[in-house]
């Protein structure tokens, strides 16, 4: 069985009256990509600065790799990698330089440390604007700057906070591989982020956030099997009569079914061959059927499910 | 030595503000050395009058000799035209007309009718040779009044308005001493402005980029320890602090021509101890990690502020009762209270010189202090 990497037990961080994070216990094991998804204020980014002892916190403990987690605990930070949700780079210093300081903090060494810039470089695929100031790089290039800065002196664990906001979907690409890769190569990820599709991408292992509480935690198929829906199936038919409705209702496993603008919508708990079934009721009624959607649940239909709302209610 | 090096990397694209400050401070310090004259005597002022008379009389005779005594005077006979061109060309300050009738005039006492003047209107050569006509009608009349002739009246008059007021120059610039020369003292004077502008311009900036809270963050994340990073922002700023402030001295040894000495060098230590008075403001501002136009912004506000209300730009003998007692509350003010007893301008006395320092001490003790306490409220503070 896998060591763990962190443990948060009971955590509890109050802003006055605001209690950000309430009683949170997570456990990460070596080796995995875990995920913290939540709406923006789910307590995300509290939890993280609280692991890293940014944030002091009014109860509960932290331990990284065995050991509690303290402002001076600079042993566990030496393994600990960071990508800030804002971009934290000295707009001073040139692509190189940026990254040659902040590997810095955490390597004396200079002939190593240039081994980790380079190769640091070389993984976000920024090998031609080395010389480039922060202010000449594109929005997609500057995130790729940030998480060279946090990863260049080969942490065990890598902690990534939103690091995808604001960035095209190509750059979400290739630093979503980025983060697989790493993950290949030994790396422990904690992942923030609101973008369920993300998430289910790249997590070996997810905890759903919601007002500081962690409402929800396992794998993907773990998630989904906590909530009631299997498939949600989507014709497209002009309005069918009460019989077809009735008829498609009793079907076994659909719990559910709506009609709007020009679409059948049918929940379906379980079973097999449930599309098969509603489409076979509609021939029979030689309806007219236009396109046909089966979809598995998804991390939104397991956060709507459990809290009543939308992960993207809260989105930015 | 991480962070002390990208202090240096940072400064590096920081410190063109600075130089432009520099040279410029340098050059008007150099361009007053070389010009610095002062008026230390009295002269009376000569005006060029012409005068037509049209009397001809013995008395507006005896008025142009007394005239005469005094300022260059010249008869002439030409139309107005050519009068106002004279004027035009500054050829004559001043051109009076003596009226015909002007001896009777005179003896009936009158007062009014007895010139035209041709004169740039409102200047000082036509006040003042008005004011030379205005007292020698009413003496002359005087005189005459007394029952002396007209003779006699017109030479008590000329010798009564011919007296010297005897005049004393006074001037608030202070002498200086041979090792405190007045211009030296000039170049101290204006140190407060330049030291508080080019460390706010250049190691603001600095300690800003490195006070981001994104960037302080990722440090504290890191293995560095702060008792680590503390002292090498402390260190790089006290090199850069002390190598700017070294500069200054040694400039000032280059344009005074050799090393300082006597005095000059409580100059040299007072201009040290507000090199830590400005490198705290600029400390202190910078805890606030302003964007760039905004620190620009606060260095023009405290430099220029603090300079005019303090004494640097003008001498505090000239400045007003109420802003002399809200400069006492800035540190500028006891810089330039030092200045003045190097100078000469105010008595020197080692306890009042070493009261000045003292206070500039405290003022830096405080900075220093108020950015600690910002600096321990920040450090644990949510994103």
């Amino acid at each position: 069985m896998a060591d763990t990497v962190v443990r948060i037990d009971n955590l509890v961080k109050r802003y006055k009256d605001l209690i950000a994070l309430d009683h949170l216990s997570l456990e990460i094991k070596e080796g995995e990509v875990f995920g913290l998804l939540g709406p923006n204020g789910s307590g995300k980014t509290t939890t993280i600065n609280c692991l890293l002892s940014l944030l002091a916190f009014d109860k509960g403990t932290v331990e990284i790799f065995g050991k509690e987690m303290t402002p001076t605990s600079y042993d566990i930070k030496r393994e600990i990698g960071i990508i800030m949700q804002n971009v934290a780079v000295f707009d001073e210093l040139t692509v190189y330089d940026n990254i040659d300081y902040f590997c810095g903090l955490y390597i004396t060494d200079k002939e190593e440390r240039r081994r980790c810039v380079e190769e640091a470089i070389k993984f976000v695929g920024l090998e031609d604007f080395t010389k480039f100031y922060p202010k000449k790089l594109s929005g997609g290039l500057l995130r790729r700057l940030n998480i060279a800065c946090g990863i260049a002196h080969k942490p065990k664990l890598i902690i990534l906070d939103e690091p995808t906001v604001a960035v095209d979907p190509q750059s979400r690409n290739k630093i979503l591989e980025g983060i697989e890769e790493l993950n290949r190569q030994g790396a422990t990820v904690i992942y923030t982020s609101h973008y369920m599709e993300e998430v289910e991408q790249i997590c070996t292992r997810i905890a759903i956030m919601d007002k500081g509480h962690k409402v929800a935690e396992g794998t993907k198929a773990e998630l989904k099997k906590m909530i009631k829906n299997t498939e949600t199936i989507t014709v497209e038919i002009p309005e069918p009569s009460e019989e077809v409705s009735r008829e498609i209702s009793e079907l076994p496993h659909v719990y559910k079914t709506e009609y709007k603008d020009d679409r059948l919508t049918v929940w379906c708990s379980g079973g097999k061959h449930n599309l098969i079934r509603v489409l076979g009721v509609l021939q029979d009624h030689d309806m007219h059927i236009g396109r046909v959607y089966s979809e598995l649940p998804t991390l939104n239909d397991v956060f709507l499910e459990i809290t009543g709302k939308a992960l993207r209610d809260k989105e930015d | 030595m991480q962070v002390f090096k990208v202090f240096f990397q940072i400064l590096k694209k920081k410190y063109k503000s600075a130089l432009i400050y520099t040279v410029i401070f340098l050059v008007i310090s150099y361009g007053l050395s070389n010009s610095n004259t002062r008026n230390t005597e009295f002269k009376e002022s000569k005006l060029n009058i012409a005068v037509m008379d049209e009397d001809e009389s013995f008395q507006s005779g005896a008025l142009k000799d007394l005239i005469g005594r005094k300022h260059t005077v010249k008869s002439i006979d030409y139309d107005k035209d050519t009068l106002t061109e004279l004027l035009y060309w500054e050829e004559y300050d001043y051109i009076l007309v003596i009226n015909n009738g002007f001896s009777e005039a005179l003896a009936a006492g009158k007062t009014e009718g007895l010139f035209k003047e041709y004169r740039v209107h409102d200047s000082f050569s036509s006040v003042y040779m008005n004011s030379i006509l205005g007292e020698y009608v009413k003496t002359a009349q005087a005189y005459a009044a007394a029952g002396l002739s007209w003779e006699e009246a017109a030479a008590r008059t000329a010798e009564t308005l011919s007296r010297d007021t005897e005049v004393t120059y006074w001037s608030d610039v202070a002498e200086g001493s041979e090792e405190y020369s007045l211009w030296f003292s000039h170049y101290f004077q204006y140190m407060p402005y330049i030291l508080i502008s080019v460390l706010l311009s250049a190691l603001g900036p600095v300690l800003s980029a490195l006070n981001k809270k994104e960037i302080r963050y990722r440090t504290e994340c890191s293995s560095l320890s702060a008792r680590s990073t503390t002292p090498q922002i402390f260190a790089a700023s006290a090199v850069f602090v002390i190598a700017l402030w070294l500069i200054y001295m040694i400039a000032g040894a280059v344009m005074k021509g050799g090393i300082y000495e006597g005095r000059a060098w409580l100059a040299v230590l007072n201009s040290f101890v507000f090199t830590l008075v400005a490198a705290g403001i600029a400390i202190f501002v910078s805890s606030f990690s302003l964007e760039d136009n905004v620190g620009s912004m606060i260095t023009q506000v405290i430099g220029l502020g603090m300079s005019f209300i303090c004494g640097v730009f003008v001498p505090l003998s000239v400045l007003g009762d109420s802003v002399k007692a809200a400069a006492r509350f800035l540190p500028a003010y006891w810089y330039i209270r030092a200045n003045d007893m190097l100078n000469g301008r105010d008595p020197f006395s080692a306890g009042q010189f070493a009261v000045c320092l003292t206070i500039q001490l405290g003022f830096a003790a405080a900075l220093f202090l108020m950015t600690l306490v910002i600096k321990r409220s920040r450090r644990r503070e949510s994103f």
